[in-house]
């Protein structure tokens, strides 16, 4: 199956891609979307499909690469916010705009790749103490209670201690994906 | 920038990089589906249906124009592919293959709105796509100015609007073109929002809230039409099950059940003279009764007892008598009953003299976790058995489709975090304790974990129903949002409805955990939300909806009267069939009322005192004293039975009610017993729960397991009965 494209210069002659191209060059980061919007793996995985049969049934013209991520992403937000209707799950991010301002801060133009190597390498920058914080709040989905007690703190430090660490970390990879 | 969702976009990236989970290659997947696609497995897809009913419904209401209709339709649908025409639609596996009546009713109001600004918008801009930078189909060109070529490509049903060369908006791409010059200013609509199944199409493309004001209005019609109306519904419930209404009472008596219902007086026989069966009679006593200080007391004080039943302070005590001469006030002065929740759940609780109605409620509920608290609210003001959504998601095709999930029982919990209780109220030390302030007082507001069914910890953060930030409804405390979200949300509406209903009738009229009650649960949930309707139409008035439902030819029925003989003769299809026609009022009085002012515990151990003495070795008789419906029929059932004491009140209705199960209960409880995670007293408790005031303690946990001894183990029998029980007792 291929899609038509077509370069933001009108005129040129039509590159066509075929959809094993499109899915190789943005379900990274569709995927990767569709988890920060708050999806389980399964889910991500569904959706991610989901989003690219939505656009074979519905060709459209590509102009430049970041037009047509934008456009996936938009899709897949919208497949997104259906699933959660029909399933009566709370909703926090209806409003696509918001959401997109706030991917692209930190994905940018790219799918993700830039931002997680540069945290990769921040995470090496903070304490073990902070890495082990982290680690058990996001990696095992620990209690406040469960991550304090493995620090030997209080709950109270141990918020604290994952809070100082995140803006470590946030500032480090402003910087370096500038 | 929105922090919140910057912050969440990082931690996604944050947990990728913690846990080294990269992204899984779909391509195969992907590829493969789309094959399957165009080989032709396929389904229908729902979103052509939800689409075609909301313009449908749309145009009935708004009496739109039917050829702007039809117009309209098309622009809805793709037209981008020719191919879409016969286009195969991959199969969605999780998607629901119907639509809820409900959904459908609430999708037409809705739609309304969005008929009217859509009516008048031009439909050609609409179908024009160089004004919206719709997905263009292949072959179609720029102009030599740049701008998109004149094709007409219908509306992208995914909702997007793809961005053009040099990443420019489409919103800016329609300026350039300039083809909405005849959309006013700030008044484009958005069709972006459109296609994806919304309940709240407006033009702005921001969803309006159920629970906002802003949502759409419905004239109160006269209470004679309202009553009217109420009847038919009734009748259309009745035939659909399959029963037929017992007689009217003549009006003289239906009078004095009105005046004892709604007043407390004690029923006293009139001298029936009067046969009349005029409606209007019986309308205008209602009204007249409704309006004296009589019920203004008695209702309040049957809510207010119902409120603190089985909480940390007497039902009956100094500050529940405070708390309903409250009530009594706010109801003679006509109060919208939203007003009357927010006093009551987000009022002060300082300051005064004597109680505050918020603090006599918070005092008697909140303490524990505060689930009591949310389960009472959930029951009275959100139409809803919260304790279902404690542990797993709900599905249901009735219910309220934001209080379904587990999450949002959690962040609901999480906006009630600091109010707490504690002490013995019943020797007059309970101390109620409020720091909502301090610990909501930054951004980083305290955090809930809970457990999904799986195991795995979650975090929940104070959050209205709907993902709505409580800071954005109150900005000062979230109980006092929780209670402004309430007061104005349509659920509450349904819950006053029901709750109404339930103080005249001793049921709710639509049952709030539909799996268990099944009779036409449907259409009595779209009497429900008529009334509802209404009710909020006419200012949330308790006095007009108790006066309606009081007026209805299901209140004026005789109530059914069945000997031991003919209960004795009947089947088990007859006998179903006298449940039936109680579940849905077609039989007057419900049979067993009298027994609902026993505790739980009391009704648990009536049944096995009963079954004691009245055993018989060969097995041939039920546990109180009746024989047992066999195979054999009538004939067999009288010539082995015992026909032993006469039958007791107990025994009739367990004979109705706890032998002659519907499918709907066998169902739950078969769901129960299927459940390899639920141990027996975790069963016991998911039946305990389903009553508004019941708690599974050590006594009632030691007594079902007495029951499932009596039933010689047989777990579905003694659930069974525990739900009769439950059912037939205070805790209801």
């Amino acid at each position: 199956m291929t899609i038509e494209s077509k370069e933001a210069s009108p005129g040129d002659s039509t590159d066509e891609l075929d959809l094993t191209e499109l899915v190789n060059r943005h379900q990274m980061t569709i995927w990767r979307y569709l988890r920060a919007l708050g999806c389980d793996n399964s889910l991500a995985d569904d959706l991610t499909q989901d989003t690219f049969l939505e656009v074979m049934r519905r060709p459209f013209q590509q102009y430049t690469d970041a037009a047509t991520a934008s456009y996936l992403r938009r899709v897949a937000h919208n497949l997104f916010i259906s699933r959660c209707r029909r399933e009566g799950r709370m909703m926090v991010t209806e409003h696509a705009d918001q959401f997109e301002a706030a991917w692209m801060r930190w994905a940018g133009f790219d799918n993700g790749n830039l931002a997680l190597d540069a945290l990769a390498d921040c995470l090496e920058r903070i304490t073990e103490r902070a890495k082990l914080a982290l680690r058990l709040r996001f990696a095992e989905n620990a209690d406040r209670q469960k991550i304090a007690s493995a620090l030997s703190i209080s709950e109270h430090g141990a918020k604290n201690l994952m809070q100082r660490a995140k803006m470590q970390l946030k500032e480090c990879v402003e910087q370096k994906i500038k | 920038m929105n922090e919140q969702l910057s912050e969440q976009v990082f931690d996604s990236l944050l947990t990728e990089v913690l846990t080294g989970q990269n992204p899984p290659d779909l391509s195969a997947r992907i590829e493969a589906a789309w094959m399957r696609e165009k080989a032709g497995e396929t389904s229908v897809d729902p979103r052509a249906l939800i689409k075609a009913e909301i313009v449908e419904s749309t145009a009935k209401a708004a009496n739109i124009d039917p050829a702007s209709t039809a117009q309209l339709s098309r622009a809805l649908e793709p037209t981008v592919n020719p191919s879409a025409q016969n286009r195969p639609v991959a199969s969605q596996p999780n998607e629901e293959p119907t639509i809820s009546i409900r959904r459908r009713l609430i999708a037409g109001l809705l739609g309304v709105a969005a008929a009217g600004v859509l009516a008048m918008l031009s439909v050609q801009a609409v179908l024009t796509t160089e004004s919206n930078g719709w997905p263009i189909a292949s072959g179609s060109a720029l102009d030599s100015e740049g701008n998109l070529g004149g094709v007409d490509t219908g509306i992208d049903p995914s909702g997007t609007v793809p961005t053009i060369a040099g990443n420019a908006p489409a919103a800016d791409a329609a300026k350039r073109q300039g083809s909405t010059e005849d959309a006013p200013a700030g008044q484009k609509m958005n069709l972006q929002d459109l296609p994806f199944p919304t309940e709240s199409a407006v033009a702005s493309g921001v969803p309006i809230p159920s629970w906002s004001p802003s949502a759409v209005r419905v004239q109160p019609m006269p209470p004679e039409t309202i009553v009217e109306e109420l009847d038919q519904r009734l009748q259309r419930i009745w035939d659909q099950v399959g029963v037929s209404p017992t007689k009217a009472l003549p009006e003289p008596l239906v009078a004095a059940r009105m005046r004892s219902v709604l007043t407390g007086a004690p029923l006293k026989l009139p001298d029936i003279r009067d046969s009349s069966t005029s409606q209007t009679n019986r309308i205008g006593t209602a009204e007249m009764l409704v309006k004296t200080s009589q019920f203004a007391s008695f209702w309040a004080q049957s809510q207010t007892r119902g409120w603190l039943k089985r909480s940390g302070l007497p039902a009956d005590g100094v500050d529940a008598d405070l708390l309903a001469a409250s009530v009594e006030r706010m109801i003679a002065d006509g109060m919208p009953w939203g007003q009357v929740a927010s006093e009551l759940i987000g009022g002060q609780l300082e300051g005064t003299d004597s109680p505050t109605p918020a603090r006599v409620f918070m005092t008697a509920l909140s303490g524990g976790g505060n689930h009591r608290l949310a389960k009472r609210i959930g029951a009275n003001f959100l139409n809803e058995n919260l304790e279902c959504i404690r542990c797993h998601d709900q599905r249901s095709e009735v219910g309220e489709p934001e209080l379904q999930s587990q999450h949002v029982y959690w962040s609901l919990l999480a906006l009630l975090n600091g109010i707490d209780a504690e002490g013995n109220g019943f020797r007059g030390e309970r101390m109620l304790s409020d720091r909502q302030r301090e610990m909501f007082a930054d951004a980083n507001a305290p955090t809930i974990f809970y457990e999904l069914p799986s195991g795995e910890l979650v975090a929940a953060d104070a959050k209205l129903p709907g993902g709505v930030d409580w800071r954005t409804v109150a900005e000062n405390s979230p109980r006092a949002a929780l209670a402004s979200w309430i007061s104005q949300s349509e659920e509450l509406d349904r819950a006053a409805v029901n709750q109404s209903w339930k103080l005249i009738f001793g049921r709710f009229l639509a049952p709030q955990v539909e799996s268990l009650d099944q009779a036409a649960d449907g259409s009595r949930s779209e009497l429900l939300n008529f009334l509802a309707t209404q009710f909020r139409a006419h200012g949330q008035d308790v006095r007009q909806l108790a006066s309606w439902i009081v007026s209805s030819k299901a209140f004026a029925g005789t109530p059914l009267q069945v000997t031991q003989n003919a209960l004795l003769q009947m089947n088990e299809e007859q006998l179903q069939q006298i449940k039936l026609a109680d579940l849905v009022f077609a039989s007057g009085t419900v049979v067993s009322e009298s027994l609902q002012s026993g505790s739980l515990e009391k009704s648990i151990a009536t049944l096995l005192e009963s079954s004691g003495s009245d055993l018989i070795a060969d097995g041939q008789e039920t546990l109180l004293g009746q024989p047992s419906f066999d195979q054999t029929g009538n004939a067999e059932r009288v010539k082995n039975g015992k026909l032993a004491k006469p039958m007791s009140a107990l025994s009739l209705s367990y004979a109705l009610h706890g032998e002659v199960n519907t499918l709907a209960e066998l169902d739950f409880v078969g769901k129960l017993l299927k459940s390899e995670r639920l141990n027996w007293e975790q069963r016991v408790d998911h039946i305990v729960a389903l009553s508004q005031h019941g708690v599974a303690n050590d006594r009632v946990q030691q007594l079902a397991k007495e029951l499932l001894q009596r039933n010689q183990g047989d777990a579905q029998r003694a659930l069974l009965e525990l739900l009769w029980a439950v059912n037939h007792s205070d805790a209801s």
